[in-house]
């Protein structure tokens, strides 16, 4: 059994490596459409059924190896292993992956064999990056996966960089992660020099002999690396920008996996998180507040893909707020539902864009009787994303509510709650206008057909499938992780659920029933609207520290470098150059001048041979060359001697 | 006559010689100076070893001689392949090695 178990671990991180290096180092493979996307979506599947069978064996495994042996620290340990945790992983991972790439066959039908073939290579790397994220054993491996599906996520966002917002969106999803990753990177080599391991067991283990401030500042560093990949306030500004990329990208990067991995990060470290309080209180209040703020924008927002984008962003804000009140196992519920009905909703929302060539919410409209399948998918997932029963996001954001509720943290129960009020309001928004709208912005324009193959379908239906079951196996989920589901009653029990039908009810008054005009409100509270839609000003702010505080700094560095460390190596240049010139000129060709040259200096040494005795006290030297070599001559004389 | 003499006679040939060497602008002259060096060394061994009462001197100098004729007959050829390529055998005139 341990053997089987080993392989099949294997055989989940393993063929989405394969098939990348396959489509990446072999043009042919590549340059065909059916190859490209055989080959990954062949991995992925390898992956998806060994994820699964390995949920259902459930061992306890690992493949570890000596990476860099150190003598004066522990080694440097390169290896994989399950546990519960990262076996969900592996199945939301695998299984999301596997519907997105199913479903982008359809999705890229229009692209060409070259940058289809592409896609696939960056999915399959993707998908190699997260596997082994999650299956990492030491800090420093993780560190190296984490930068990976960083690279993947900036390679998709900008898959289409011809156009000039796809790669900007691209460089700056790059940039604002590596803000937090730098401090990442810091807080990592901080535990590193206190505890001298990056293995993460051996880690935990030393961790309690780390003086308090020195580890409250490690873990503090790593959630500023946390909140860069998981996209929380302040630095969630990145995410809404990256749906430049396709919408599949979307769906599986910026919504089901790669966001997650900062919460990942802090739920894998969580022994550490136990010995200081500090930074999970700071987390509670950052998650809490990118929840808020992330429902509010996506209030405002006319486009699709952002309402989201913003969505995701809050709902991240759940996890991250979960998490900081200790409730690590009710956040990686949220997590796992939050995977599959996000990516659902993103990928329904894809095949509407796909087939009307527009995101803009207004544009759309009339939808529900043009494609009923869709309209049910969205609502769907919608009613998950509301927390409407009985729904998986119902159960999961539930708990995390219950759990703020029990545990005291009033303060940010009230905060999640109205969020979850808001979050039902703008997800409704968005249903009735595409779905029941009247198309106003459509400019006569009659809206087109939706066209919805199976390849599309299928994927979603399969989301959908889970979404609507996920949620009853909340106390299997738990008892697979070793926790227990608390089965709390108090008289708020039923609160999230009135407060989300409320939100629901709301965006009917305003965008179906029209007893209310969105327009008046928007007037009447113009400067909380204009806020919201300048995005309370981040990314100017962003851009004026980029313009001014940045650019200043390199200008003066600039400076630095071309005036005073160019010039000295100029200067040098220039007078070597100048002396050559005057040198060369005593070079002039006749054999008869190069013997004066030699002949003076033969006479040169010639008489410096006979003044150095007379030289030799000015000379300063200590040993007498006379004296020195009868002394050898002696020496040799007495060995000859012996 | 004594070494001493015969050893100035070579510093004098030696530096005619060089003097010539340094100074003739046609390449002839300029042999011409070698073989005077040549000589000057030649004289200096013969007086060493004639002082000394041993024949080696004698040996080698002779040795020398034969080398200096073969010399001058590769120096010759040089000079009329020079003269060849350039059409001058003044010194003076030939400066293809300038920088």
């Amino acid at each position: 059994m341990f053997a089987t178990s080993e392989t099949l671990l294997i055989l989940v991180i393993l063929p989405p490596f394969i098939s990348f290096a396959l489509n990446g180092l072999i043009p042919d493979l590549r340059k065909n459409k059916k190859t490209s996307s055989g080959i990954s979506i062949l991995a992925i599947v390898i992956s998806a059924l060994s994820s699964i069978a390995l949920v259902v064996i459930n061992p306890d495994t690992d493949i570890v190896f000596e990476w860099i042996p150190l003598t004066s620290f522990s080694p440097i340990i390169f290896g994989f292993f399950i546990d519960p945790i990262v076996l969900i992983m592996f199945l939301i991972v695998s299984l999301v992956s596997l519907a997105v790439q199913v479903y982008s066959l359809d999705y890229l039908r229009e692209e060409s064999p070259l940058s289809f073939g592409r896609y696939y290579t960056f999915q399959s790397l993707f998908a190699f990056s997260m596997l082994g994220f999650v299956a990492s054993l030491s800090l420093l491996q993780i560190y190296i996966f984490w930068e990976l599906v960083g690279l993947c996520s900036y390679l998709l966002i900008g898959f289409w960089y011809t156009r000039p917002e796809a790669s900007r969106a691209a460089v700056k999803a790059f940039w604002v992660t590596r803000f937090g990753d730098v401090g990442f990177a810091i807080g990592m080599v901080l535990l590193w020099g206190a505890t001298g391991t990056f293995f993460l067991p051996e880690l935990f283990i030393k961790a309690p002999e780390i003086s308090n401030p020195f580890l409250t500042l490690s873990l503090f560093l790593i959630v500023l690396g946390a909140m860069g990949k998981s996209a929380q306030f302040p630095l969630h500004v990145w995410l809404p920008d990256a749906m430049e990329g396709p919408t599949p990208v979307s769906a599986l990067i910026h919504a089901a996996t790669m966001v997650v991995a900062g919460i990942y990060l802090i739920l894998r470290l969580f022994p550490l998180f136990e010995l200081t309080l500090d930074p999970l209180v700071f987390v509670m209040w950052i998650g809490t507040i990118t929840a808020l703020l992330g429902a509010c924008l996506a209030i405002v927002q006319n486009d699709i893909k952002r309402i989201l984008a913003y969505s995701t962003v809050s709902q991240l804000g759940y996890m991250m707020a979960a998490l900081g009140a200790g409730g690590a196992g009710v956040a990686y519920f949220h997590l796992f539902t939050h995977a599959f009905f996000k990516s659902l909703l993103f990928l329904a929302a894809g095949s509407l864009i796909h087939s009307l060539h527009t995101s803009d919410i207004w544009s759309m409209g009339k939808l529900a009787k043009k494609t009923p399948q869709v309209t049910a998918l969205f609502l769907i997932g919608s009613l998950a994303l509301s927390g409407v029963f009985p729904f998986s996001g119902h159960f999961s954001k539930d708990e995390i509510l219950m759990w703020m509720h029990v545990r005291g943290f009033t303060l940010h129960f009230i905060i999640l709650l109205i969020t979850a009020f808001i979050t039902s309001f703008y997800m409704f928004r968005a249903f009735f206008v595409v779905f029941f709208g009247k198309g106003e912005s459509t400019s006569g324009q009659e809206v087109q057909e939706v066209k919805t193959p199976w390849v599309m379908t299928l994927p979603m239906w399969i989301l959908a499938v889970i979404t609507i079951f996920a949620g009853f196996q909340a106390g299997n989920f738990f008892n697979f992780l070793g926790l227990r589901l608390e089965e709390v009653h108090t008289h708020l029990e039923y609160l999230p659920l009135i407060v989300s039908i409320l939100g629901i009810a709301l965006a009917w008054t305003f965008y179906q029933g029209r007893y209310l005009s969105s327009k008046n409100v928007a007037i009447s509270l113009s400067p909380i609207n204009t806020a919201l839609e300048k995005k309370f000003w981040m990314d100017d702010v962003y851009l004026w520290a980029y313009r001014y505080v940045l650019d200043g700094l390199s200008i003066v560095c600039g400076w630095f470098d071309r005036y005073l460390v160019d010039g000295l190596v100029n200067f040098t240049a220039y007078y070597t150059k100048r002396a050559s010139q005057k040198l060369r000129t005593i070079q002039t060709g006749h054999a008869q001048d190069y013997l004066y040259g030699i002949i003076i200096a033969i006479l040169l040494l010639f008489f410096l041979s006979i003044l150095s005795p007379y030289l030799s006290p000015f000379l300063n030297e200590k040993e007498n060359s006379v004296e020195f070599s009868e002394q050898i001559i002696q020496k040799g004389l007495q060995d000859d001697d012996d | 006559m004594s070494l001493y003499h015969i050893l100035f006679l070579s510093f004098l040939v030696f530096s005619i010689g060089l003097f010539g060497v340094l100074s003739r602008r046609h390449v002839v002259g300029i042999l011409i100076g070698i073989e005077l060096m040549f000589n000057a060394a030649n004289l200096a061994i013969v007086g060493i070893a004639w002082s000394m009462g041993v024949l080696t001197g004698q040996i080698i100098a002779l040795f020398g001689i034969a080398i200096t004729a073969a010399e001058v007959a590769v120096g010759l050829a040089l000079f009329l392949l020079v003269e060849r390529l350039t059409n001058t055998v003044y010194a003076d005139k030939i400066d293809t090695m300038r920088g």
